[in-house]
């Protein structure tokens, strides 16, 4: 391919209207804003196919950059060598989110499986923190749970609530008044080793940032705050004018061709 | 230029706290309209409870169970109260982000009663009115784990719509389970 003599170079820019260089400055000033919401659009399009939505983002300074904190102080009870700990609305077992839930009341072991309550709910796990199931107001004993404890009879749980003491049958699918006993062993809070509170808080932290979100806000220009936004509008509208002022010129040169 | 880091973090700060606050709206405030306990205590005519018992999700219900729900049942048991042919059960799935607490009674087959329990979400409460809730009473199954008669829909509340109609099919689903080993 032939470039034309420096004459013709010369009259063709002559040519061009006072504005063109304009049109070269802005496509290279927003190059790199095009190309980010290029590849970022590309990726949102093909969300499910890039599971976007479901992997989670683990670093800190993203946490620290958007201000995602953890709200409130942790409430810990320990089992065996295990940790449960509720803090902002969640339940975790060691660094494993368990879901929603709220304050918690103990923490018990019993054979082969774990029990918490909380007050208005009572857990059951696996000795490996896998939830076995969730039991409401419907299976437990009348009012609020205070506190749990523990012991090696047939009735193996024994739960305060606002109504009395009760004794947990088998299976906890029945609930006996009991007298109030000096030899239970209440679950007791605790506080949890830091190293144990600082996964967790890491993981409340990360549990609602994924790359989905990344991507949006990159796409958005929202992750640069304000001045992210307005320079993808500006990005937008420089798009517009350069894709009509090209079209116009090319237009242009090709009539008087 | 030094100053200008600090502006970006206020405004993403910003940004996310309204994001946060529509967040907190879309979610709603949860509505109780009958404790689960009271749902059990009325689940049974005449006032004499159901015996409580344990439902396993084994590994031979749950592929039924995904059928209906598109996803496994979380945990690995959940609890029922029977009495005769009659069994009440306490369900949960989630309508668009927060989960539907729903009571449903079951005798000889089909849905006596369906009750929305506890709401989490922001739209689509109307699910709880009986107008819609009745829809339910007399649907069997057929057809393996299809009802047998057609659930109306509620504008702006598909989801809603949709996690109830799986609920009713999971109780009867559930409930045939439950027949077939006591007949067994």
């Amino acid at each position: 391919m032939n470039s034309p003599a420096p004459e013709n170079r010369s009259a063709s820019a002559s040519r061009r209207p006072r504005w063109w260089p304009w049109h070269q400055r802005m496509g290279i000033a927003f190059a790199a804003v095009f190309l980010g919401v290029i590849f970022t659009g590309i990726a949102l399009n093909h969300t499910g196919g890039l599971r976007l939505d479901q992997r989670g983002i683990r670093a800190d300074w993203l946490y620290d950059w958007y201000g995602i904190e953890v709200a409130g102080e942790p409430i810990s009870f320990t089992v065996a060598n295990d940790w449960v700990v509720a803090w902002d609305g969640r339940l975790a077992w060691n660094d494993r989110l368990l879901g929603e839930a709220s304050t918690l009341r103990g923490a018990v072991r019993i054979g082969d499986q774990q029990v918490l309550v909380l007050t208005d709910e009572l857990w059951v796990l696996t000795i490996d923190g896998e939830v076995v199931e969730r039991l409401n107001s419907a299976s437990l004993p009348a009012g609020d749970p205070l506190r749990l404890a523990a012991r090696s009879e047939n009735n193996p749980i024994v739960i305060e609530t606002t109504e009395g003491i009760f004794a947990g049958g088998a299976d906890l699918l029945k609930w006996s008044p009991v007298d109030g006993d000096s030899a239970l062993v209440w679950s007791e809070a605790g506080v949890a080793p830091e190293r144990t509170l600082a996964r967790m808080r890491r993981v409340l932290r990360g549990e609602d940032l994924t790359l989905y979100r990344i991507m949006l806000d990159l796409h958005s220009g929202r992750f640069f705050g304000r001045a992210g936004v307005w320079i993808v509008d500006a990005s937008a509208l420089a798009l517009a004018f350069l894709t009509i002022s090209g079209t116009w010129y090319a237009l242009r040169i090709k009539r008087r061709s | 230029m030094g100053n200008l880091e600090p502006r970006l973090r206020a405004g993403v700060r910003y940004l996310l706290a309204l994001a946060l606050v529509c967040t907190v709206y879309a979610a709603g405030d949860e509505e109780v309209y009958l404790q689960p306990a009271d749902f059990v205590e009325s689940a049974f005519a005449d006032g004499e409870a159901g015996s409580p018992q344990m439902f396993w999700l084994t590994k031979t219900v749950q592929p039924e169970i995904k059928k209906i729900l598109r996803h496994g049942y979380p945990g690995l048991r959940l609890r029922y109260w029977v009495r005769e042919d009659r069994t009440a059960w306490i369900l949960e799935e989630i309508g668009k982000v927060k989960p539907i607490t729903t009571g449903i009674v079951v005798e000889h087959g089909e849905i006596k009663r369906l009750q929305v329990l506890v709401y989490r979400e922001s739209h689509g409460w109307e699910v709880r009115h009986p107008f819609f809730t009745d829809q339910f009473k007399g649907v069997t199954l057929v057809d393996g784990t299809k009802l047998s008669e057609p659930i109306d829909g509620i504008t702006g509340a598909t989801l809603s719509v949709n996690a109830l109609r799986k609920l009713g099919r999971l109780a009867l689903y559930l409930d045939k389970t439950v027949q077939a080993s006591k007949d067994a």
